[in-house]
């Protein structure tokens, strides 16, 4: 049996084996693996379409919500629209169609949202302090004073001396500082862009850890793209499969290879079509005109493929 | 007579004086923002699109008129806001024009005042004054005007100084947790084009970049935090320019042109002193 998540209105644009997991089978109640009775949406993408340049659909239809704590993770290819969905999300890019609705029963209202992207626009020659960015937390209301940004590290794990420059921190204290930043901001929505990128093993599963913090003890529902898919099926709730214009969502027990396949296949498999083709030099799939379909699949060698997912496995 | 003393006995220099203060307060308090923001360029860019702005004003109102250097300011402050507006209007959340952009707009703006000037000019000699600033030209109009702005600018920028830090450290990011962007942006513009055509008598359109850069990059250099920077600027720029006054008129030098050797000894004799501290 399908599920039909409310919440997830999932659109597959191919052929994907629908997953067949029930309720009961992850351990919850039928009522509350439909969502909605009990989880209250804290954002709902409905119909979303996008594209930079007129024509070439960057997002399309894309639907889904996202809940009062929880995770959400989005997986997907380089150029697949993950950190374009993030601007949009974060009202930095404008939707051609649809929309994006904050708070529960579709309600459009302000939601306290932070984004952190994957390139910081710091402006490094100010020597902006620890400090003085936690300070400026909750502007334009107020200034936060140094006790309540102390307490705010220190909730993130970190002691450090309020007067150190930003530019002087880690990656990971810069994420950790960033946290910190949310906390104090009282941030519903957060927004993250590869954030474990750059950290080693032991900073990234602390990372998650403190975001799984923030999800519990603040309710705050935070969006996540990461390209480690073992990271992202464990510290996640529910997940958001994304390339260009296809997309799956719905909770991560129903992830299967089948769809992993379809968000990543043009990785290799479509070179591997242009190969065949002869135009492989000239090839630009994020502007492929070329069906995905599984005709599309069939007209390339099994062994061809078999290969391409090896080399691919190797690389990775 | 003692050149200190002067300043008192003299009205003209004694305009000189608070004038230069007034306007080095005005640039110190802007400076950090303009150089961190990378607006260098820009700034000169504007300094010598104002020279349009004057050139206009020169040929059509008549300097016997009572109220000349109002007029003056005026006409020269609207016709340099008009011309900065796309500069302002395309670096709005994008990134900066390429310097060849604003290459052509100032070229392109002083090209046409010089031949505005020269088709209905009066004389060649009050332009000149202009690029390299006469602080004997000095009204007391001037100095209202530069008490008014004074009045104006600073108020905002100290009230609001961690609303412009985070302005200008991470627009996109003050940006989404609320700060009206847009309004600082246009703000900026608005004060830099203001203290640029309030400061063209006494520095000209080439030195008042001095006043406007190099206190920002000493306070840039040395402040230990980001708010400091505003102190900074504005005790650096003000001491500067009162020693360049004092030695200009010891030395009988040009006022803008010593204040702007000052300014960048003073700026290398720090590094020097840091390094060897």
């Amino acid at each position: 049996m399908a599920l039909a998540f409310e919440g997830s209105e999932s659109k597959i644009h191919h052929l994907v084996p629908t997953a067949k997991v029930s309720p009961e089978r992850i351990g919850r109640d039928p009522k509350k693996a439909r969502g909605e009775e009990i989880l209250k949406a804290a954002l709902a993408v409905e119909h979303l379409t996008f594209s930079y340049t007129k024509g070439l659909e960057v997002l399309k239809d894309l639907n889904f919500k996202v809940h009062e704590s929880e995770i959400l993770g989005i997986l997907g290819p380089n150029g697949g629209g993950k950190s374009t969905l993030l601007k949009l999300l974060a009202g930095l890019l404008t939707p051609d169609t649809g929309g994006i609705k904050f708070g529960q029963e579709g309600r459009n209202i302000k939601t306290p949202l932070i984004y952190i992207p994957q390139k910081e626009q710091n402006n490094n020659t100010y020597p902006l302090t620890i400090g003085e960015l936690l300070a400026g937390a909750r502007l334009p209301k107020e200034i936060i004073k140094k006790a309540e940004s102390l307490a705010a590290l220190e909730q993130m794990g970190l002691s450090l001396d309020l007067n150190r420059r930003v530019s002087s921190l880690s990656g990971g204290e810069y994420q950790r500082v960033l946290l910190a930043k949310a906390i104090l901001f009282d941030a519903k929505i957060i927004l993250m862009d590869e954030p474990t990128k750059g950290l080693d093993g032991v900073g990234q599963d602390k990372l998650l850890e403190l975001i799984q913090n923030l999800k519990k003890t603040r309710q705050a529902s935070i969006i996540l793209v990461d390209h480690n898919i073992s990271q992202v099926l464990k510290h996640c709730d529910r997940l958001l499969c994304l390339n260009k214009t296809y997309h799956w969502h719905d909770h991560k027990d129903h992830i299967n290879k089948g769809i992993l396949e379809d968000t990543y296949h043009c990785e290799f498999e479509h070179l591997l079509i242009h190969e065949k083709k002869g135009d492989i030099l000239s090839h630009d799939h994020h502007h492929c005109a070329v069906d995905h379909d599984e005709k599309s699949h069939n007209e390339v060698p099994e062994h061809n493929l078999k290969e391409a997912r090896s080399h691919k496995e190797s690389d990775s | 007579m003692s050149v200190f003393t002067d300043f008192w006995h003299y009205p003209f220099l004694f305009n000189a004086l608070l004038a230069t203060l007034g306007l080095s307060l005005l640039c110190g308090s802007l400076s950090a923002m303009v150089v961190a923001k990378k607006y260098a360029f820009m700034g000169s860019s504007i300094s010598h699109g104002a020279l349009l702005g004057v050139s206009v004003c020169m040929s059509f109102l008549s300097p016997e008129t009572e109220a000349f250097s109002l007029y003056l300011f005026l006409g020269t402050l609207a016709i340099t806001l008009i011309a900065v507006a796309p500069l302002a209007y395309t670096t709005f959340r994008q990134k900066l024009p390429s310097d060849a952009l604003i290459g052509l707009f100032f070229t392109a703006t002083m090209g046409t005042g010089l031949l505005i000037h020269q088709a209905f000019g009066r004389s060649q000699g009050d332009l000149l004054g202009f690029l390299f600033g006469n602080i004997l030209t000095i009204t007391q109009i001037d100095l209202f005007i530069i008490l008014f702005l004074l009045m104006i600018v600073l108020p905002v920028i100290w009230a609001k100084r961690l609303h412009w830090i985070h302005f200008i450290y991470n627009e996109q990011a003050a940006s989404i947790q609320g700060l009206k962007t847009k309004i600082y942006h246009y703000t900026l513009f608005l004060f830099i084009t203001l203290v640029i055509v309030a400061g063209l008598k006494i520095s000209g359109v080439i030195l008042i970049n001095s006043f406007l850069l190099i206190p920002g990059i000493f306070a840039l250099k040395h402040a230990p935090k980001a708010l400091d920077t505003f102190t900074y600027s504005l005790l650096f720029a003000s001491i500067t320019a009162m020693l360049g006054l004092f030695l200009a008129n010891a030395l009988n030098l040009p006022t803008g042109a010593t204040v702007a050797v000052i300014q960048a000894f003073a700026y290398f004799a720090s590094l020097l002193l840091v390094k060897k501290a």
